[in-house]
């Protein structure tokens, strides 16, 4: 079975000069929900961007579903449908007319873009404001009509750049349930988020990029195994503080907080080594994918003391 | 054109009527004040010919309204395909999928049609009223048709060129005025000095405003004219379409 997202090389170079994307090499196998993670200017949108057949790359291949974006534009397109970032859709239809007018654009007949429409519109909670007009919906509403096209497309791969930003945690969450639907239906979704929590919730594969470079990218496991420690304790970074823990395990500085990464024992230690500076209880937490994420882009500075610890 | 290529392309012809229904009919139900508004600049400057010229300028002023309206409509594309690009990045959404971006493109200039279409109605019933004759029909059916799609794909192109829709807003007032109320449009293409004439046929609304006007007796344009300002037309919409089609927004 052909890859769902194979990269080799990828360089994009903007014509003032800006390097988007750098050498990126990777690929992902398997369907499902595959999500890329990066900083602001990354490189996310632009890889999105050409693998939507948007832009084109400079140098380097990409292929979708085994087909390369460039050579094969028009039957790459036959097959995928994308949310973009920061996209509303217009405000004079009504929900369901966004998605019958997007459906029969995209080939389909009246009488199933109107079934398919109601289906979809029932499964994002929209049926019920169907007599609405979009610009009658709350911001939730309206990235949840622009999803509901996406996803009535029935596209094998779907591009979702930041489809959740900006929503309350109850809209993320409905969201979050239609993706996995869609995963169970045997779809594949590349999603851009800021959101760890949501990354860790939801995806299968994790590809992380920073300043247009690929840092890594596997399972939510592996990428989290990659820090190589187990737990960690987070604390204010007060006078002395790098050095009393740092025999501990690792230990970063993110802005105003020290953390040590260590195994659970140790993290517990240092936690009760340190009780009495703090003046209460310290909590050990689980390392997640956005500790791996910090430490891997960048977003934390090694202390002296915590190298030299280690 | 092979089977799969005769089912893209009526595939496109879908997705462009799809776009119309969405763009023109359903927003034309629900705001049906922005169908006024491209008749009433048009008809304003009638008013003013009227008085101004004791009704003798009146042919020339149904002119000018159907070039301005039709072009107003075309150059209005500028604003929308800008709006639905920058602002709701609608257009990614819909070409990054079988919609082809001329078909995008296409669909929302028969949507803009759509909205011009009661305003062209107005000014060929003022015709009627006015007993102003068209004596070559065909002729000023061509310049209308080239007319509209020299001025859709105009402003389609220059929609992908903007970064900021301010300046969108005030470029379209202006082309508006530089090419519908500067040029030949609303007075005789012959009223210039004959070096200004071929100068002035270079704006698309000049050549169709010139044509119309043979077509209703106002002027002789002669054959060469006639022909210079045709194949002007047909040639300014076929590059700006080209362009528009073939030019990616990044």
């Amino acid at each position: 079975m052909d890859a769902v997202i194979l990269s080799s090389g990828l360089t994009k170079i903007y014509p003032d000069g800006t390097v988007a994307l750098r050498d990126v090499d990777f690929s992902v196998e398997r369907r499902g929900i595959i999500t890329l993670l990066g900083r602001n200017g990354a490189g996310k949108t632009t890889f999105v961007r050409i693998a939507a057949t948007l832009s084109m790359p400079t140098s380097g291949r990409l292929e979708i579903l085994g087909m390369d974006v460039v050579e094969r534009a028009r039957a790459v397109r036959q097959r995928i449908a994308l949310m973009p970032q920061e996209s509303y859709p217009p405000t004079f239809p009504r929900p369901g007319e966004l998605v019958e007018a997007y459906l029969i654009a995209r080939g389909w007949s009246l009488g199933d873009a109107r079934r398919e429409g109601r289906r979809i519109l029932e499964d994002v909670g929209l049926w019920e404001y169907r007599g609405k007009t979009v610009s009658e919906l709350s911001g939730g509403m309206k990235r949840k009509a622009l999803l509901a096209m996406v996803l009535a497309s029935g596209a094998e791969l779907m591009f979702l750049d930041e489809p959740t930003v900006g929503l309350d945690p109850q809209s993320r969450r409905s969201i979050w349930r239609i993706l996995e639907d869609a995963r169970r239906e045997g779809r594949a979704i590349l999603l851009t988020t800021h959101y760890m929590e949501e990354a860790e919730a939801l995806s299968d594969d994790v590809i992380i990029m920073d300043r247009g470079r690929l840092v890594t990218s596997g399972d939510v496991q592996r990428i989290v195994a990659g820090v190589g420690a187990t737990h960690k304790l987070e604390v204010a970074d007060v006078p002395g503080i790098a050095e009393e823990i740092s025999r501990y395990g690792r230990t970063y500085r993110y802005g105003s907080r020290i953390v040590l990464y260590s195994d659970r024992k140790s993290a517990e230690e240092a936690a009760a080594q340190l009780v009495r500076i703090y003046n209460g209880t310290l909590r050990v937490r689980e390392v997640g994918l956005e500790d791996a994420f910090i430490l891997l882009t960048g977003g934390a500075e090694a202390t002296e003391e915590g190298v030299m610890g280690h | 054109m092979n089977g799969a290529g005769f089912n893209w392309f009526i595939a496109q012809l879908r997705a462009m009527a799809a776009l119309a229904w969405l763009n023109g009919v359903v927003a034309a139900m629900r705001a049906p004040l922005w169908i006024a508004s491209y008749i009433t600049p048009p008809l304003s400057i009638l008013i003013i010919l009227r008085f101004v010229s004791y009704g003798s300028a009146m042919s020339f002023g149904i002119v000018g309204g159907l070039a301005m309206i039709i072009v107003s409509n075309g150059l209005g594309l500028l604003s929308d395909a800008a709006t639905y690009r920058l602002h709701f990045k609608f257009q990614d959404l819909m070409v990054a999928g079988p919609v082809s971006q001329w078909a995008y493109m296409l669909g929302l200039a028969l949507s803009g049609l759509l909205f011009s279409a009661p305003g062209i109605a107005v000014f060929i019933a003022l015709m009627g009223i006015l007993g102003i004759h068209v004596y070559s029909a065909a002729e000023a059916a061509a310049a209308i048709a080239m007319l509209w799609a020299a001025s859709a794909g105009m402003g389609f192109s220059l929609s992908l060129v903007f970064r900021d829709l301010k300046e969108v807003w005030s470029t379209t007032s202006i082309l508006v005025f530089a090419i519908s109320v500067l040029p030949p449009v609303y007075y005789p293409l012959t009223a210039l000095p004959e070096w200004l004439r071929y100068v002035s046929l270079i704006s698309p609304t000049a050549s169709a405003a010139a044509l119309l006007q043979e077509s209703m007796g106002l002027i002789d344009l002669g054959i060469y004219t006639r022909i210079i300002s045709l194949a002007l037309l047909v040639a300014e919409a076929a590059v700006f379409f080209a362009v528009a089609a073939l030019k990616k927004s990044s």
